[in-house]
């Protein structure tokens, strides 16, 4: 889910965020997976309102759990993951974190995705 | 039961008696499972969490819950890493768990208000004694026909019944550990019932609605069974669909700007 990509020193201040630096020093993702239970209207809730998601991200990343069977729903050091792991189970999502290098098609692979604002 | 509305106090529905009094116990039996599966100590009225004892006394890393719908409610943090998820499991555990049962509990009492706590009820769900969820004692929450019942009305009350039903209000504050719950209790009936893909929902979801709920050789379980754990799944689902879909315009509505 990386949409802010830009070159070196080409950030504007508005994308130059602390978690964006710290992110490329520790970089951790937090995956949610598919499960046959959730609806997907709590999924959608879920990433809304926790990660303050817009409702056409949300829903991207709702369709991608749903279809592809997981989707990287945040990126931050280990800490900032464990965190997002726990309100995860805590919604009752199956959520696991892994170094993001480790996580084979997963940042940035959610963009495309049908669906969007529908 | 009908779906929930947003109201000035929240989010209302109407439930018959048995849809309150076998929902609210079934949250109550999966918050004793829960309680027990992590290691949280009994409910005491001085702490009526348990989570500060829970704390207090754990030295090492919380009780890993053996029983499958436990682990689905609190799974591992890593798929590969084994260090990662004991790590996890120590750092968080038991507040993932004391929040959940903390949840559920409220949520049962917003249900049947608190008519079912500690067998207060008289009779119906007394859930002191069904903490594991066994599925094959039926009688012990009121019995299929009830739930059979439940079923028949998803759409709303029964013009010119007799029956009258109860209004469940979930407050504002109140409606995220509620959403939460229904989930809870609909991923551990949903394990005890063998849903492992969208095609078993789907199957037992259509059987349970068309009421020809038929018995399931592979997994030992008969027709009984699954239409009265199939009939609170889909009830709960119907019931959390209606609920967060309301919670979601309430928070699209706040965060669109005037």
């Amino acid at each position: 889910m990386t949409v802010t990509t830009s070159g070196p020193g080409s950030q504007t201040a508005e994308e130059t965020t602390t978690e964006e630096v710290v992110r490329l020093a520790d970089p951790w993702v937090t995956i949610v997976w598919n499960d046959p239970v959730n609806l997907m209207t709590y999924v959608a809730y879920v990433f809304e309102s926790y990660f303050g998601y817009s409702p056409a991200r949300a829903r991207t990343l709702m369709l991608q759990v749903h279809r592809e069977g997981r989707a990287v729903v945040s990126t931050g050091p280990r800490e900032r993951m464990e965190v997002d792991v726990q309100a995860m189970h805590g919604f009752g999502l199956w959520a696991t974190m892994q170094r993001s290098d480790d996580a084979a098609g997963g940042p940035g692979a959610a963009a495309g995705g049908a669906g969007a604002g529908a | 039961m009908t779906p929930f509305r947003a109201t000035p106090a929240g989010y209302e529905a109407f439930w018959e008696d048995a849809e309150r009094q076998v929902i609210a116990g079934v949250a109550r039996e999966v918050a004793v499972m829960l309680r027990d599966q992590a290691g949280l100590p009994e409910r005491d009225e001085e702490d009526p969490l348990g989570a500060l004892e829970a704390t207090t006394q754990s030295t090492g890393t919380p009780r890993e819950p053996d029983d499958p719908a436990a682990r689905r409610l609190l799974p591992d943090a890593s798929r590969r890493d084994d260090d990662v998820s004991a790590e996890f499991r120590h750092l968080t555990q038991t507040d993932i768990a004391a929040g959940k049962v903390r949840a559920l509990e409220r949520f049962a009492d917003l249900v049947d208000g608190g008519d079912g706590r500690d067998g207060a009820g008289g009779g119906y769900g007394d859930a002191d004694d069904e903490a594991d969820l066994g599925l094959d004692d039926l009688e012990a929450l009121g019995g299929a026909d009830t739930v059979a019942d439940l079923v028949d009305d998803l759409d709303g009350p029964e013009d010119g019944g007799t029956a009258r039903p109860g209004i469940v209000v979930i407050g504002h504050d109140a409606a995220r550990d509620a959403a939460a719950a229904l989930t809870d209790v609909r991923l551990v009936v949903a394990q005890r019932l063998g849903l492992d893909t969208d095609d078993d929902v789907e199957l037992l979801h259509d059987e349970v609605l068309a009421d020809v709920v038929s018995d399931d050789p592979v997994r030992g379980l008969d027709a009984d069974v699954r239409r009265y754990w199939g009939g609170i799944f889909v009830a709960t689902g119907f019931a959390q669909q209606s609920l967060v879909e309301a919670m979601l315009d309430d928070l699209r509505g706040r965060r669109r700007p005037a």
